[in-house]
């Protein structure tokens, strides 16, 4: 039995958009706790992925381009440089990924605090 | 569901109708009534009405193409929404409806060149939409949401009303009580009645051709096995983006595609004191004192969606999502000089769609955008969110310049629900895709009956406009057939 397992899908859960997504989360909302976030980034990675074909085509491009700079000049920098962009189309990647991630968690968890916290019952 | 047929892979009927929304459903139950042979094919699935939460997450799971993610590109892009469903947008959207102007027909009629397009036929045919829809306004009390604008735009001295819906409300009743007319209630189950059948959760791929005559559709059906339907008639009515798609993969280009329009609308959140959050509905006030140009409403406004309407600028805004009950969402909506295009791409599911604002356009959703934050701060909210990059928080008129000036069109937020104009109709082959009546030029038995027919977007919500040309041109049809 092989023990090479499937190459990852770009648009995928376990894919490099699904990564950048997570830490994209947990920098604009913190203290989601991980459970959460793992539920936000399936979900993002779902509605990402059901995009009308010319968009995931070129979702899919940037989403490679990004991989290549991501081993080049490491994760964290490359983030950032997508948060604060204002490229065209470039910049759209954190913006997909921001009203993606900020609909669904509100809309599951209405009492979720500006950072991402559980809402405390009071 | 009566009606509802079976899947097969081959099919055979005197017409086919492709799409089941608006333009769909009310060519078929014309068609159907006047004795045809007719099969409306679906790409969506049946969702009964008051299963899913309007406007949720799960609603655009099941009922939207694209779960409701589907983007004209340009600078800025443009968010559209398509229903993807038995019903089309008639069982997502807000249910408002507006009559066109004798003016807009007029320019329609003078642009395209349509002929034998009168008034008195057009609003008579109205008169009986609007009895079938049980269009009418809200019995009793508005929410929240639509009464602040309401209260804004009166106490600013500019001109607002009431948009009717075609809503049914128990006695007794008021804004949160109605139960939506839409297609699947109305005009699908009358096709059925008449002997009309639907395939749902059927794609169609192509339409077969020889020379300028279909004859044969091919579908993907629901296990995703090919499926065939040979037909004397096709009626295309998937709307103004998948209609135009459908053709151009077909083999007819042309003008099939170009002159696409929308009402493109920017977004702002508004705080107010006390609860004004009504998830499930959306106000049934505008703002028209700016009409045709500007017309201000209010939108869904979920948890999320509050939350969406933040997200641009959050770091500054984010504070504000806690209070989502004391929010609503509202929209500055212009009609447009820009157009776009819907392009078919070899090898490719799906379209290309593009739009492209003109200077014009981008100046009026700034003002569109502060001139409704003056009616929210007029309606009493003590802060409003305006949704595109960098925004400040208006907290006072003083707030307004900085808004104006802060704001670009290519940093906001801009989406739009009305879609129109890629197979134009009209006798001048220059400007129209179709004739008169929907015929599509260079073709024998391929009609369009759609909102892609409009020659223009109408600066009001289309349905009463696609509907009631709709009606007039398939029972032009019914007398050409027989």
């Amino acid at each position: 039995m092989s023990t090479r397992s499937r190459p990852t899908q770009p648009l995928g859960v376990d894919g490099t958009f699904a990564a950048f997504a997570g830490e994209l989360l947990e920098r604009e909302l913190p203290d989601l706790d991980v459970a959460r976030r793992s539920e936000t980034v399936g979900f993002v990675c779902r509605r990402v992925g059901s995009l009308p074909t010319p968009l995931v085509l070129g979702v899919t491009i940037l989403v490679a381009v990004m991989g290549v700079a991501r081993r080049i000049v490491g994760p964290e920098r490359v983030t950032g440089f997508l948060r604060a962009t204002r490229l065209p189309m470039v910049g759209e990647l954190a913006r997909l990924v921001r009203s993606l991630g900020f609909t669904y968690v509100w809309e599951t968890w209405p009492d979720t605090s500006p950072t991402g916290a559980v809402a405390v019952p009071t | 569901m009566i009606g509802l047929r079976a899947p097969a892979p081959h099919h055979d009927c005197e017409v086919l109708v492709i799409g089941s929304g608006a333009g769909g459903a009310v060519t078929a139950a014309v068609l159907a009534e006047a004795g045809f042979d007719v099969l409306v094919v679906e790409e969506g699935p049946w969702v009964e009405q008051g299963s899913v939460v309007p406007f949720s997450l799960e609603q655009m799971d099941r009922q939207y193409r694209a779960g409701g993610v589907t983007v004209a590109l340009g600078r800025p892009s443009i968010a559209y929404t398509e229903g993807r469903c038995a019903g089309g947008g008639t069982e997502i959207n807000s249910g408002l409806y507006r009559r066109p102007s004798e003016e807009t027909l007029d320019r329609w009629r003078r642009q395209t060149s349509i002929v034998d397009f009168a008034d008195d036929e057009f609003f008579g045919i109205c008169d009986e939409i609007e009895v079938a829809l049980s269009v009418q306004t809200v019995p009793g009390s508005h929410t929240p949401a639509s009464e602040r604008l309401r209260n804004g735009a009166a106490a600013l001295g500019w001109q607002h009303d009431e948009i009717p819906r075609w809503m049914t409300y128990p006695a007794g009743g008021d804004a949160v009580t109605g139960r939506r007319e839409s297609m699947t209630r109305t005009f699908l189950p009358r096709a059925f009645a008449a002997g009309a059948s639907l395939l749902v959760e059927h794609r169609v791929d192509r339409l077969v051709r020889d020379r300028g005559r279909a004859i044969r559709a091919e579908l993907t059906g629901p296990d995703g096995g090919p499926v065939t339907i040979d037909f004397g008639t096709a009626v295309v009515c998937g709307g103004a983006v998948q209609t135009p798609a459908l053709l151009q993969r077909s083999g007819w280009r042309g003008l099939v595609g170009r002159g696409f329009a929308v009402h493109p609308t920017v977004k702002l959140a508004a705080r107010f004191d006390d609860t004004v959050n009504v998830a499930d509905d959306v106000p049934v006030h505008q703002v028209k004192e700016f009409s045709p140009d500007l017309s201000f409403g209010g939108s869904a406004s979920h948890p999320g969606l509050v939350a969406l309407a933040l997200s641009e600028h959050w770091p500054a805004m984010r504070d504000a999502v806690t209070a989502w009950r004391e929010m609503a969402v509202y929209y500055a909506a212009i009609t447009s000089e820009g157009r776009g295009r819907v392009t078919a791409l070899p090898g490719m599911r799906d379209p290309l769609v593009t739009y492209r604002l003109t200077a014009r356009d981008k100046a009026l959703l700034g003002q569109g955008l502060a001139r409704l934050a003056l009616v929210m701060l007029e309606a009493g909210a003590q802060a409003v969110f305006p949704s595109f990059r960098e925004a400040p928080i208006v907290r006072s008129r003083a707030d307004l310049a900085e808004l104006t000036g802060r704001f670009r069109a290519s940093t906001a937020s801009v989406m739009t629900v009305h879609l129109c104009s890629t197979v134009p109709m009209g006798e001048d082959r220059g400007r129209a895709a179709a004739d008169s009546v929907g015929l599509l030029h260079g073709a024998d038995n391929v009609y369009v009956n759609d909102a892609s027919l409009l020659p223009d977007a109408p600066g009001v919500n289309p349905q009463a406009s696609v509907m009631a040309i709709a009606t007039r041109n398939a029972r032009r049809l019914a007398g050409a057939l027989r």
